[in-house]
C-alpha cells in the first residue's frame, strides 16, 4: 500500500478492539481504552493476553448481563475521557443513575463484579437514597424482598444475637444482681429458686461474701470488691445498693458469730472452687477481650447496672426470668 | 400477570429478590451510605437483613432536635432518652471489626448527657476509624475527651464542629495522628497554641474562638488551607517552608489582631497557586514587611473579596481614611507587582461595585503605577 493510503486507513484500523463475552454467550466488541477504564477487564488484557480476537472474548463474571454490560461501557466512555470538569462528570452520573430500580440493583451486582469501583459507589449511593426514608413495606415492595421475618422476630430485632461477648458479660451482670437480691430474699426466710450457673449452697454464698471481706480469695475476690465499690462511688443517690451492702455486711457478721456450725476451714477450701465457679467475670473475660475493650465494656456494664437499678422491672423481658422478677420485686418493695 | 404479582408478594426468595444478586458485602456497602437510624430498620426487612446492620463499617449518630444552632431546644427528655437507648443499642451490638467513618452529630443537650456523649465518643473512636466527624451544635460547650493514640493511629480525616480543644489536642495531634491528612475545625474554642503535622495536606480552620496567644501552624505539606474569619484575640502564622501548599484562602479579619501577623500570613502564601484574599485590609498590602517576603512566582489565580478597605480599623487613634482610592490601587498595585505571573484576578466588593476582572484589568493597574 502506498502512504498516503495507509495515512487515511490509519486512525480506524488501528483503533484496537476488546472482546467481551457474557455469560450468555453474547459476545461484545469495544474500543480498548473504553474497556481498560475497567480494572478486571485491564487485568485479564494484560495478563493473561485475552480478548484480542472474537474467538479468544474475555469472559466476563455470571453476574454481568448484557443490559449492565453496555450501560458500563458506556460507563466507562464517559469518564475515561481525561479533559472532562467535575461538574460535568457529576452531572453525567446523576442521570446515569436515573434507571429503574431492577436495572439498578443488577448494574450495582455487575459493577461489583468488574470491581468497578467508582461505579459501585455511585450506584451504592443511588440505592440508599431509595431506601432512605421509606418505610419498610415501600422498601419490600420495591426491591421485592421476601417478607418472611415472623412478627415477634420484626418487634425485637435486636434479640437474637447472644453468642456476642458482650450479651453474655450483661447477663452474667444480670445474674449476678439476682444472686445479690437472693440472698437476701434468704436472710429472710423466702424461697429462691436456683439460677442456671450457680449451685452452691447458702453457706458458700454466705462464706464467699464473708471470706471477700477479709481474705478475698484471689481474683474473683478482688474483681468482686472492685465492682461493688464502682457501684458505691457511681450510685450514691440509688437508695437500692445501699441495702445491699448494708444487708451483705450484715449476713457477714452471721456468718462470723452467729452460724456456729460453719467452720473456717470449709470456707478456706471452698475458696478455691469459688475461683473457679463464682469469679467468671475475670475467668470468661480473657476469652478474646482485649484490655481496652474490657475497660470499656466495664463501663457500660457499670451504666447498665445504674440503669438496673432504676428500670429493674422492665428490663427483665426474658422469659424465664420472670418468675423470679414477681418474686424479687416483692422483696425489693420491702424495703 | 397478577398471579406472578402474588407469588412475588407471597415470597418466592429466588426469583424475585432484586437484592438476592447482590453480595452481603455489597449490602453493607449501601448501608454504609445511610444514617445510623435508618440502617438499624432495615433490621426488619427480611430474613437476611435481620445481623446486617451490625457489621456496617459506618457509624452515623445524630441527636437534633432543631436545625439551627442558636434557635436552642429544651431538649425533650423522652425524645433525648429514646436517642440514648437506640445509640446505647447500637453501640453496644455493633460488630464490625473495624470502622472507616464515625459521625456523631448533636443538636441537643442538656447538662448531665456530656458524660454520656462522651462514652458515645470513646466508643466510636475506640473503632479506629479513619474519618471521625463531630459536631456540637448547641450553646455550650463540649470539651473533646482524651483520645488513646492507639485510637486515633489510622486517622486520615477529621472534622470538629462547636468542639472545646485544648493542649490535649494539640499532644494528639502533634504524636497520636501519623497519617492525619485532612482537618477541618469549625467554630471551635481553641485553646492550644499550635497544629503540628507532617502530614497534614488540607487544614481549614472556620470562625475558631481562641485564646490570647498566637497560633502557630507548623505543617510542611500542607497542599491546601483556609483560614476564615477568626475570632481569636490573637491570630495566625505560619511557621517553616510550606512547599508544596497550592491553594489558600485568608480572611484574617479581626480588630484587635495587630498587623504583623496578618502581613506575615501574606507573605508566607508566596508558593501557592491558587489564592483567595477576604477582608484584608490595604495597609496590609502597603506595609514594608511585605517586601521581605518572596515573590509571588507560582501565583496564577488571586480573587480578592472585600478587600481592600482602609477603614476597618483604628491608626494612629483616628480611623484610616475611609475610601481613598488611590491607597486601594497603590495597595493592589504593590501585591500585583509581587505577582509576576498572575493570569487571573477577580475583585469583588472592593470597590463601591462589584468588578470581576481578568487580565485587561492586571495590566491597566501596572500602567498606572
Amino acid at each position: 500500500m502506498s502512504e498516503s493510503e495507509l495515512s487515511v486507513i490509519k486512525p480506524e484500523a488501528l483503533k484496537t478492539y476488546i472482546w467481551l463475552q457474557c455469560f450468555d454467550g453474547s459476545i461484545q466488541q469495544v474500543e480498548e481504552e473504553v474497556a481498560m477504564f475497567c480494572p478486571m477487564i485491564c487485568r485479564e488484557i494484560v495478563k493473561n493476553g485475552t480478548g484480542s480476537a472474537k474467538n479468544h472474548a474475555i469472559a466476563l463474571p455470571e453476574r454481568v448481563n448484557p443490559a449492565s454490560l453496555s450501560l458500563i461501557l458506556d460507563y466507562c466512555r464517559f469518564h475515561q475521557v481525561p479533559g472532562r470538569s467535575n461538574k460535568e462528570r457529576k452531572s453525567f452520573d446523576e442521570k446515569f443513575v436515573r434507571i429503574d430500580t431492577e436495572k439498578l440493583c443488577e448494574l450495582t451486582s455487575a459493577a461489583d463484579s468488574l470491581q468497578l469501583k467508582p461505579l459501585v459507589d455511585l450506584t451504592s449511593r443511588a440505592l440508599a437514597r431509595i431506601i432512605e426514608g421509606k418505610t419498610p413495606e415501600e422498601i419490600r415492595d420495591i426491591f421485592h424482598l421476601p417478607d418472611d421475618l415472623t412478627e415477634e422476630e420484626k418487634l425485637e430485632p435486636l434479640k437474637n444475637i447472644n453468642d456476642d461477648p458482650r450479651i453474655r458479660l450483661l447477663n452474667r451482670l444480670y445474674a449476678k444482681k439476682r444472686k445479690e437480691l437472693q440472698e437476701r430474699q434468704k436472710l429472710k426466710d423466702i424461697q429462691v429458686q436456683q439460677e442456671h450457673k450457680d449451685e452452691r449452697s447458702l453457706d458458700e454464698l454466705l462464706c464467699f461474701i464473708n471470706g471477700d471481706g477479709g481474705s478475698g480469695g484471689g481474683k474473683g475476690g478482688k474483681s468482686k470488691k472492685k465492682n461493688k465499690r464502682r457501684k458505691d462511688a457511681k450510685n450514691p443517690p440509688k437508695a437500692d445498693l445501699e441495702p445491699v451492702n448494708k444487708g451483705e455486711a450484715a449476713c457477714a457478721v452471721p456468718c462470723n458469730v452467729g452460724i456456729g456450725n460453719i467452720p473456717r476451714a470449709p470456707c478456706q477450701t471452698s475458696d478455691v472452687q469459688d475461683d473457679n465457679e463464682y469469679p467468671f467475670e475475670d475467668g470468661d473475660l480473657d476469652d478474646g477481650l482485649d484490655p481496652a475493650m474490657q475497660e470499656e465494656l466495664d463501663r457500660e456494664v457499670e451504666d447498665f447496672a445504674r440503669r438496673l437499678n432504676s428500670v429493674w422491672p422492665e428490663r427483665m423481658h426474658l422469659g424465664q426470668e420472670r418468675r423470679i422478677e414477681s418474686q424479687l420485686i416483692g422483696g425489693f418493695n420491702h424495703r | 400477570m397478577e398471579t406472578a404479582a402474588k407469588r412475588v408478594r407471597a415470597g418466592d426468595p429466588t426469583n424475585n429478590d432484586r437484592l438476592s444478586a447482590l453480595p452481603d458485602d455489597l449490602l453493607r456497602h449501601v448501608l454504609a451510605f445511610l444514617p445510623s437510624r435508618r440502617a438499624v430498620q432495615t433490621g426488619v426487612l427480611s430474613k437476611r437483613w435481620t445481623g446486617l446492620w451490625r457489621s456496617v463499617r459506618r457509624i452515623d449518630i445524630k441527636i437534633d432536635d432543631v436545625n439551627s444552632r442558636y434557635y436552642g431546644s429544651s431538649y425533650s427528655k423522652e425524645k433525648w432518652e429514646k436517642a440514648e437507648n437506640f445509640i446505647n443499642n447500637l453501640l453496644t451490638f455493633h460488630d464490625a471489626p473495624t470502622l472507616d467513618a464515625f459521625r456523631i452529630v448533636i443538636g441537643s443537650n442538656h447538662e448531665d448527657l456530656l458524660p454520656t456523649i462522651n462514652r458515645w465518643v470513646c466508643r466510636g473512636i475506640k473503632y479506629r476509624p479513619a474519618d471521625v466527624e463531630i459536631g456540637y451544635y448547641f450553646h455550650g460547650v463540649y470539651k473533646l475527651p482524651h483520645l488513646g493514640s492507639a485510637s486515633t493511629a489510622l486517622l486520615k480525616k477529621l472534622y470538629l464542629f462547636g468542639v472545646y480543644l485544648d493542649d490535649h489536642f494539640e499532644k494528639q495531634l502533634r504524636s497520636g495522628c501519623p497519617v492525619l491528612e485532612d482537618l477541618t475545625l469549625q467554630e471551635c474554642w481553641t485553646y492550644f497554641r499550635d497544629i503540628h503535622s507532617s502530614t497534614l495536606r488540607k487544614l481549614v480552620l472556620r470562625e475558631c474562638y481562641g485564646s490570647s496567644e498566637m497560633l502557630v501552624i507548623r505543617a510542611p505539606a500542607l497542599v491546601s488551607l483556609t483560614i476564615f474569619t477568626l475570632y481569636r484575640k490573637i491570630g495566625v502564622t505560619l511557621d517553616g517552608p510550606m512547599n508544596h501548599l497550592v491553594n489558600a484562602s485568608i480572611c484574617p479579619f479581626d480588630g484587635r489582631s495587630s498587623n504583623p501577623s496578618r502581613v506575615s500570613l501574606l507573605g508566607s502564601m508566596f508558593n501557592v497557586t491558587n489564592l483567595e484574599l477576604i477582608c484584608l485590609s490595604a495597609e496590609v498590602m502597603l506595609d514594608k514587611e511585605l517586601d521581605k517576603y518572596p515573590s509571588f512566582t507560582n501565583l496564577k489565580t488571586l480573587s480578592m473579596t472585600s478587600c481592600l478597605d482602609t477603614k476597618t480599623f483604628l491608626v494612629d487613634g483616628r480611623l484610616g481614611s475611609s475610601c481613598d482610592p488611590h491607597e486601594k490601587f497603590n495597595a493592589l498595585a504593590r501585591l500585583l507587582h509581587k505577582a509576576p505571573n498572575l493570569e487571573r484576578l477577580t475583585l469583588e466588593n472592593c470597590w463601591v461595585q462589584l468588578a470581576p476582572k481578568t487580565e485587561v484589568m492586571k495590566i491597566q493597574m501596572m500602567q498606572r503605577i
